[in-house]
């Protein structure tokens, strides 16, 4: 069962608690998660400072990202959400959510996966590919206007031309797709109360995407971004790219890193930055 | 591996009713390779083929590999014929346990019909979890244990050759309330999982059969240092009484550590050219 939903979020977290928050999220908080029967997979990523200097887009609030999680969901979506947002209580209720001390979320949200691709040389089957193993990932959040007259035209052109041509570039293994799951709202809905998150009042004035790709990669990231470029310039000669800022306004694109378990070092020069910003 | 539609399934699937335990069955392999380019190509099937397939399945709650590296083999005791492997992978499998672990089977008869099939593994079998210990420190519940990132294992195979009368049932006693709380102790342990053979949970089952036992520590510290610090607490465990002799009940198979594998990170074994084994 595939499946069929996803939670997707952006974390800022404050100098000096990256390791606290590693330590958090890898050892208590994502197993907890992962023992959900509905939970399919969880992961996390850290967009360290080589990453973001490849970042690009209009969302200001995302620009300070340090990491993205995500979680899939399968159905029943309301038993699983259920117990994904009972673990969260119960995890502050048990002392075990610190990271509320340190932590700003400038993007949260449901998503629906549209659909994977997988590139053939990697053999796993486009259900199988966010499981594996990734050096990177590179995520573009957009804002597509669905009423334009283009936009089913900039759909089709991403489906059947841009993706499977991304997956012709080294190192990009494969890639998903994902849409607002407001638009997935099914008719019979019985319009029973929806689960939403404790800040949404906070959240209120934020930017939110209403569509994502996840590419994912298995080499450097600056090297698939740079080949990336590279095999669009020929891409551009054949007549293969389209310009589809009319449609879609991309917010947010930028590669985060794997995060290997106890391999957390990569901000630990701003702890002492943070302190001596804060005057300790 | 033949999969029979036996009451025993049922069995096992009602260990996790209610909430009880999130896997009713668990599978483990314990799988070799020779020479340099083996190693990592068995690597490279396993963790960028078979695990992201596998994990993909609902009927699998969660797998993970870990490599007898060659300062693992060191520090661990010398494995029974059979039992000298350099890998030890692990599928914790949900509830129906039969669909899952058809699911499980179906996807390696696919994989050889895809051109990926490998030499059978040196062991391989269907467990039943008994009992996740965890200490204290990691706070994560028992059942959580198995999903959180560990630096290695201290794996324990044992082939009980009784098991059902008041010796066995005695070395079990002692097993869960003496030498696993022991083990737990020595810096790097963050918890334990015992598991018991399949066999066992069937209403045609043979009580004069030897059976399998598994124990598997999970380490959050260097693995090898774990083992170091086994061996030299067993003579303290013996002074204070708290040391036993099994070989009465039990048979020794396989014991020492694992290192947890990080995905492109295979190179234990480059200095090996093969045809040792």
């Amino acid at each position: 069962m595939r499946p069929t939903r996803c939670y997707f979020s952006l974390s800022e977290i404050a100098a000096g608690h990256h390791r606290d928050h590693n330590e958090w999220h890898q050892l208590d908080h994502r197993p907890e998660n992962l023992l959900i029967p509905g939970i399919a997979w969880g992961d996390r990523w850290v967009r360290p400072p080589d990453c973001r200097a490849l970042s690009s887009g209009t969302a200001d609030a995302y620009m300070n990202a340090h990491y993205a999680i995500m979680y899939w969901f399968r159905e029943p979506m309301r038993e699983t959400l259920d117990d994904f947002f009972a673990l969260s209580e119960r995890s502050f209720a048990w002392g075990r959510s610190p990271q509320v001390g340190w932590t700003k979320r400038p993007m949260r949200g449901f998503f629906v996966p549209i659909k994977g691709y997988a590139a053939p040389r990697v053999r796993v089957s486009a259900d199988a590919l966010p499981f594996r193993p990734v050096k990177a990932i590179l995520v573009t959040q957009t804002r597509l206007d669905h009423a334009h007259r283009d936009a089913q035209k900039v759909l089709a052109w991403q489906d059947e031309i841009r993706l499977p041509d991304l997956l012709q570039t080294r190192g990009v293994a494969g890639a998903w797709t994902f849409g607002d799951d407001a638009l997935f709202q099914p008719p019979w809905e019985e319009g029973g109360p929806g689960w939403s998150f404790a800040d949404r009042n906070s959240r209120s004035g934020l930017p939110v995407p209403n569509r994502m790709r996840i590419l994912y990669l298995d080499e450097e990231p600056a090297d698939v971004l740079g080949q990336i470029e590279e095999d669009d310039r020929a891409r551009r000669r054949a007549g293969r790219l389209i310009d589809a800022s009319a449609v879609e306004e991309v917010m947010f694109e930028s590669p985060f890193r794997a995060v290997v378990p106890w391999e957390w070092d990569w901000f630990d020069g701003d702890a002492a930055k943070g302190e001596a910003r804060s005057g300790r | 591996m033949k999969i029979n539609m036996r009451t025993d399934y049922r069995i096992v699937d009602n260990l996790s009713r209610d909430g009880k335990l999130f896997a009713p069955l668990a599978h483990f392999a314990l799988t070799s390779a020779d020479g340099a380019a083996a190693h990592r190509a068995h690597n490279e099937l396993h963790a960028l083929y078979h695990w992201p397939e596998l994990q993909s399945q609902p009927g699998v709650a969660w797998g993970e590999r870990w490599v007898r590296d060659p300062a693992c083999a060191a520090a661990g005791t010398k494995p029974a014929e059979g039992f000298d492997a350099d890998y030890c992978a692990m599928y914790w499998l949900r509830a129906p346990a039969l669909a899952s672990a058809q699911a499980f089977e179906a996807h390696f008869a696919r994989a050889a019909h895809l051109g990926m099939a490998e030499a059978p593994p040196r062991f391989a079998d269907y467990m039943v979890p008994l009992k996740g210990y965890v200490r204290r420190e990691p706070l994560v519940s028992d059942q959580a244990l198995p999903f959180r990132p560990n630096k290695g294992i201290y794996l324990i195979v044992s082939r009980f050759r009784r098991h059902h009368d008041v010796e066995s049932e005695d070395v079990f006693r002692w097993y869960d309330q003496v030498r696993i709380p022991d083990m737990l102790d020595c810096p790097g342990a963050a918890g334990a999982w015992t598991f018991s053979a399949r066999s066992l949970y069937s209403p045609t089952r043979d009580l004069s059969q030897p059976v399998i036992r598994i124990q598997l520590f999970y380490l959050d510290g260097d693995p090898v240092a774990f083992a170091d610090a086994v061996r030299e607490a067993e003579g303290g465990w013996r002074k204070a009484g708290r040391s036993r002799d099994t070989s009465a009940v039990e048979d020794l198979l396989f014991a020492g550590p694992l290192r947890a594998i990080v995905p492109w990170r295979w190179s234990w074994f480059d200095g090996e050219t093969g045809g040792a084994r």
